[in-house]
C-alpha cells in the first residue's frame, strides 16, 4: 500500500513507514491523550500548527500557551527557550502565562500594528534560531502567506502556533502541519474544560478529540480522551438541591 | 581658589609632577613630596597624575588645532608636552604667521588653556622660543618643562601650555588664562633666528638635564655662548645631542614631522552609471557597501553604533535613513538585515522608468566604537548562537516596529491584576540581575485579612449555594488552604482587557453588595452563568489614590465561556475584565 499526499497542490508519495515514524525533532506537551493523536506521537518542531476557533468561542490562547510551554522544554529544543507572542491589541496577561509554565524571562511581547508587519514579524522570528515558539492571532492568510510561514518555520527550527478562526474566509489557505478545533467544554466550578479536535494532520488521528482540563486550584492540566466516566455537570437551575461541592472535581479526584 | 597640585605616587610618597601658578608663587616645585607642600600651604587640593589622560586630551587639542594647519605633530623629539603645527603656507590663509599665532592664541584662551606659542623658522628655535616664553612668565628657577609647542618649516610656530590640562581639565577649573605679552606668541623671522635665540637659556634647546647643569657648571647661561665656543670642540665635550640640537634649532640639520594621522570618517559610497531600478540591485551594491565599511571597522577595531544611508535619486531629495545599535557591531549579515528592515518600507519603484530609481548610494558611519573582537566557547555554542541570533531579531524588531513594541514583561509586586506587570525595557544589568530588587516572582503572597486587611479570599460560593441559602454570610471569610495558595496559583486570565468593561449584571439573590452574578449582557448577548467561582476580593492602593475596592468572580456561562467579573464595592458596579481561555 502505497499513501500519495496531496499537500498545497503537489503530490507526494508517502512510503508506508512515513506516518508512524515519530518526526526527529518534536517535542510533547506530556499529555499522552493529547499527544497520541498528533502525527507521530509529537508536535512537530519547524513546522507551523494552528489552533482554529469559531469566534463565539473566544481565543483559545490556554491552548497555544501550552504549546508553546511544551516548545521550550527538553533536550530537543538545544537552548532555545524564547517565546514570542504577537500581542497587537495588548491583551494578554503576562502573570496568567507564568501560571502555565511560560518563565516571563523568556517571553518578549510583540506589538506590530498593521497587518502587513504582524505577518513580517511571525516569519522574521520563525526564521530566528533562537526562538522556540511564535504565537500569534494570524491576519489574513494567503496561501503565498501561509506557504511562506512555514518555510520560515522550517528554516529557523521553531514553532509557530497561529490562532485563526474558524469561519474566516481565508480558512482554505494553511500549510501547517496540524490544524487543531478548539472549543470550550462545561466545566466544573475549579475545573475549565475544552475540547480539542485534530483536524489536519498527516499521520494524526485526525477528527478525533481530547478533552483537556484545567484545575484552577493549582492550574495543573490534564488531558482524557472522554468525559464519558464522569458525572455530567448539572445546570443549577434545574436541580437546585445538588450542591456542587458534592459532585467530585478534579482537585479532589487527583 | 586653592593651588592645584598633580602627584605620582612613587614608593609610598606622593611627588609633586605639576603645579599651578598659584602654588609656583608659594614655593611649592615639582619633585616636592605633598607632605613638603601641605607644609607650605594647607589648602592644596591634589590629584593624581594620569599620564594616558594626559596624552589623549594633547591628542584631542591637536586634532582640534588642525583648523590651523593639517599637519600637527605630537612627540617630537622628547618634548611630550609640546605641540608642534606646520604652518608653511597657511599664513596665505590667514593674512599673516603673527594672525596665525593671534588666532590660536586667542582659541586656547577660549578653551581655557594657558599656552605659550612662538613662530619660528625651525621646530626647535620655535620650541626654545615657546619654552623661554613659559620659564620667563612663572619666573627663574621653576624648572618646569613648557608642555606645548609648535612649529613650522619656513615658518615655525611653537606653543607652551603649562598646567598639565589633561589631568587639571578633569580635575578642576585651575587654568590660567595665559597672558600673551611681551615675548609671548613672538614671530621670528629667519634672519632674526641667530639673535633670538642667543639669550634663551641652553636648556631650550630640549637638551637633557644633567647637560643642562653641565653648561650651567660651566657658566654658560644662554645658546648664545654655547654657539660661540669652538664647533667641533662640542661633540668632543658634551656629546653629539648638543651639537644636533642647535643644528636643528638654526635649520642646519633638517627635523621632520611626524603628523597626527587624519581621522577619515568611515564612509562607502557608490554611484551608478545609470539607474538601479531593482530591488535586487539595491540589495547587492548595499551588500557591497557593507563590506567595505566593515573593512575599515576592522581595521580601526571598532564597530558602527550608527549608521546612516542615502539613496540618492534624480529631481529629488536622497532617500536618507539612519540607525541605531544597541552595541557595537561589524557583523555584515546583521547590519544588512538591519537596512533591509528599515529601508524595505520605503523603497517603492513607480515602474514609470528613467526617472525611477536610484543613482547611487552612500553609506556612512558617524558614530562607532570599540568593538572586541569575540571568542565563543566551544560548549554552548549552539546557545550562544541561539541567543545572538535572538539579540538580532530583537533588534530588527525593534527598528520596524518601533521601540516601544517589542516588550519584556516583568511581574512586579502589586495586588491589582493590571499592574502585576510592567513592560521593562530590554535593559543588560536588569536582565543580568534577574529581576530587581522590588520585583518579586509573580504572584506575591497573599497575606491573611487578619493581618494585613488588603486582601480577602472569599469562599467559593455557586449560584445554588446561594439559592438554597437565602441569606449567605454576608462577609467572605478567609479559606484556609494548603500550599497551592501559598505557591501563589491564583487564576488569571489569559486575556485581560487594558480598561474593565462595564456591564450590566443580574445578581443573586438580591441586587446588593454581596450577591453573585447570575448573568450578564456581553456583546449583546445575554449570557447566563453556571458557575460562579468567588469573590477574591482585591483592596485598592489607597496611598495611590486608587482607592476602590473590587470583588472578583470567575464565572463559566452556558457556552461554557469563561469571564472574570468584578463589582466595584464602593459603587456596586459591574466591569468585565478579562476571559479566561
Amino acid at each position: 500500500m502505497r499513501f500519495i499526499s496531496c499537500h498545497d497542490g503537489k503530490l507526494e508519495v508517502l512510503g508506508t513507514q512515513a506516518f508512524r515514524a515519530p518526526a526527529a525533532r518534536a517535542f510533547t506537551t506530556g499529555l499522552d491523550a493529547l499527544d497520541a493523536l498528533a502525527p507521530g506521537g509529537g508536535f512537530a518542531r519547524g513546522a507551523v500548527h494552528e489552533i482554529l476557533s469559531a469566534p463565539e468561542h473566544g481565543t483559545p490562547l490556554f491552548f497555544a500557551a501550552l504549546l508553546a510551554a511544551a516548545s521550550g522544554q527538553g533536550d530537543e529544543a538545544e537552548g532555545r527557550k524564547f517565546i514570542l507572542w504577537c500581542d497587537p491589541t495588548k491583551e494578554i496577561y503576562p502573570p496568567a502565562l507564568a501560571n502555565h509554565g511560560i518563565a516571563l524571562t523568556h517571553l518578549f511581547l510583540v506589538r506590530p500594528r498593521e497587518p502587513r508587519d504582524l505577518l513580517w514579524s511571525i516569519s522574521e522570528a520563525l526564521r530566528c534560531k533562537g526562538v522556540a515558539a511564535v504565537v500569534a492571532a494570524a491576519p489574513r492568510l494567503s496561501r503565498v502567506a501561509a506557504r511562506r510561514l512555514q518555510l520560515s518555520a522550517e528554516r529557523g527550527g521553531g514553532v509557530g502556533l497561529l490562532l485563526r478562526r474558524a469561519n474566516s474566509p481565508d480558512i482554505g489557505c494553511y500549510a501547517a502541519a496540524t490544524r487543531w478545533l478548539v472549543r470550550p467544554a462545561p466545566g466544573q466550578r475549579t475545573v475549565q474544560r475544552w475540547s480539542v479536535q485534530l483536524i489536519h494532520g498527516h499521520g494524526g488521528c485526525v477528527g478525533q478529540t481530547v478533552f483537556l482540563e484545567l484545575s484552577r486550584e493549582n492550574h495543573s492540566v490534564r488531558a482524557l480522551e472522554s468525559l464519558a466516566h464522569r458525572p455530567v455537570e448539572t445546570r443549577p437551575t434545574t436541580h437546585p438541591t445538588m450542591h456542587p461541592s458534592q459532585t467530585p472535581t478534579i482537585a479532589q479526584a487527583s | 581658589m586653592a593651588p592645584l597640585l598633580l602627584v605620582r605616587t612613587v614608593a609610598e610618597r606622593q611627588v609633586i609632577v605639576a603645579r599651578c601658578d598659584d602654588a609656583a608663587r608659594r614655593g611649592i616645585r615639582t619633585g616636592m613630596t605633598l607632605t613638603q607642600a601641605r607644609a607650605l600651604c594647607a589648602d592644596v587640593v591634589h590629584a593624581e597624575h594620569d599620564p594616558i589622560a594626559d596624552r589623549r586630551a594633547l591628542e584631542a587639542l591637536g586634532r582640534w588645532l588642525m583648523r590651523f594647519t593639517p599637519i600637527v605633530a605630537l612627540d617630537v623629539s622628547d618634548c611630550p608636552h609640546a605641540i608642534f603645527l606646520d604652518i608653511t603656507g597657511c599664513e596665505r590663509l590667514f593674512g599673516s604667521a603673527q594672525h596665525i599665532v593671534q588666532q590660536t592664541a586667542d582659541a586656547l584662551s577660549c578653551l581655557r588653556i594657558s599656552a605659550h606659542l612662538a613662530a619660528a623658522p625651525t621646530p626647535g628655535a620655535a620650541y626654545a622660543l615657546a619654552f623661554a616664553a613659559g620659564q620667563s612668565h612663572v619666573g627663574q628657577g621653576c624648572g618646569e618643562r613648557p608642555l606645548l609647542a609648535a612649529v613650522p618649516k619656513g615658518r615655525a610656530l611653537a606653543f607652551a601650555a603649562r598646567p598639565i590640562f589633561g589631568t587639571a581639565a578633569k580635575t578642576a577649573h585651575h587654568t590660567i588664562v595665559p597672558a600673551f605679552a611681551g615675548s609671548h606668541g613672538a614671530v621670528v623671522s629667519t634672519e632674526d633666528l641667530p639673535a633670538a635665540l642667543a639669550p634663551l637659556p641652553p636648556l631650550a634647546l630640549r637638551i637633557g638635564d644633567d647637560l643642562a647643569a653641565a653648561l650651567h657648571h660651566l657658566g654658560l647661561t644662554t645658546i648664545g655662548q654655547v654657539i660661540d665656543l669652538p664647533r667641533r670642540l662640542l661633540p668632543a665635550r658634551f656629546g653629539p645631542e648638543l651639537l644636533l640640537r642647535i643644528d636643528q634649532a638654526l635649520g642646519v640639520i633638517p627635523e621632520p614631522l611626524v603628523p597626527l594621522q587624519h581621522l577619515m570618517p568611515v564612509a562607502a559610497k557608490v554611484e551608478f552609471d545609470g539607474m538601479a531600478s531593482s530591488l535586487e540591485a539595491v540589495w547587492t551594491v548595499f551588500q557591497n557597501l557593507i563590506g567595505q565599511i566593515i573593512v575599515q571597522l576592522a581595521a580601526r577595531g571598532c564597530g558602527a553604533r550608527r549608521l546612516d544611508v542615502e539613496l540618492l535619486r534624480f529631481h529629488e531629495p536622497p532617500l536618507c535613513k539612519s540607525i541605531l545599535l544597541s552595541r557595537p557591531s561589524r557583523d555584515g549579515v546583521n547590519l544588512f538585515n538591519l537596512f533591509r528592515c528599515a529601508i524595505e518600507e520605503k523603497i517603492h519603484f513607480t515602474g514609470r522608468g528613467g526617472e525611477d530609481g536610484f543613482r547611487g548610494m552612500a553609506l556612512r558611519v558617524p558614530i562607532f566604537e570599540k568593538c572586541p573582537d569575540e571568542q565563543i566557547g566551544l560548549l554552548g555554542h549552539e546557545n550562544y548562537a541561539g541567543q545572538l541570533e535572538l539579540d538580532r531579531l530583537v533588534e530588527r524588531l525593534r527598528i520596524r516596529l518601533g521601540e516601544a513594541s517589542v516588550v519584556r514583561p516583568q511581574p512586579v509586586e502589586s495586588y491589582i491584576p493590571e499592574k502585576a506587570w510592567e513592560s521593562s525595557e530590554d535593559h543588560p544589568a536588569r536582565r543580568a540581575a534577574g529581576v530587581g530588587q522590588n520585583r518579586l516572582a509573580f504572584p506575591p503572597l497573599p497575606i491573611p485579612r487578619e493581618r494585613a486587611g488588603v486582601r480577602v479570599f472569599g469562599r467559593t460560593e455557586s449560584r445554588s449555594r446561594i439559592k438554597s441559602r437565602p441569606h449567605p454570610n454576608p462577609l467572605p471569610e478567609y479559606r484556609e488552604r494548603g500550599s497551592d495558595i501559598s505557591t501563589g496559583h491564583l487564576p488569571r486570565p489569559l486575556h485581560l482587557f487594558p480598561k474593565p468593561i462595564a456591564i450590566r449584571v443580574m445578581v443573586c439573590p438580591s441586587d446588593d453588595a454581596e450577591g453573585h452574578p447570575a448573568a450578564f449582557v456581553h456583546e449583546g448577548e445575554v449570557r447566563t452563568i453556571v458557575h460562579a467561582v468567588g469573590p477574591e476580593r482585591i483592596a485598592g492602593r489607597w496611598w495611590d489614590g486608587h482607592d476602590k475596592t473590587r470583588d472578583y468572580f470567575d464565572v463559566e456561562e452556558t457556552n461554557s465561556r469563561r469571564f472574570w467579573l468584578f463589582r466595584v464595592r464602593q459603587t456596586n458596579r459591574w466591569y468585565l475584565h478579562g476571559t479566561f481561555e
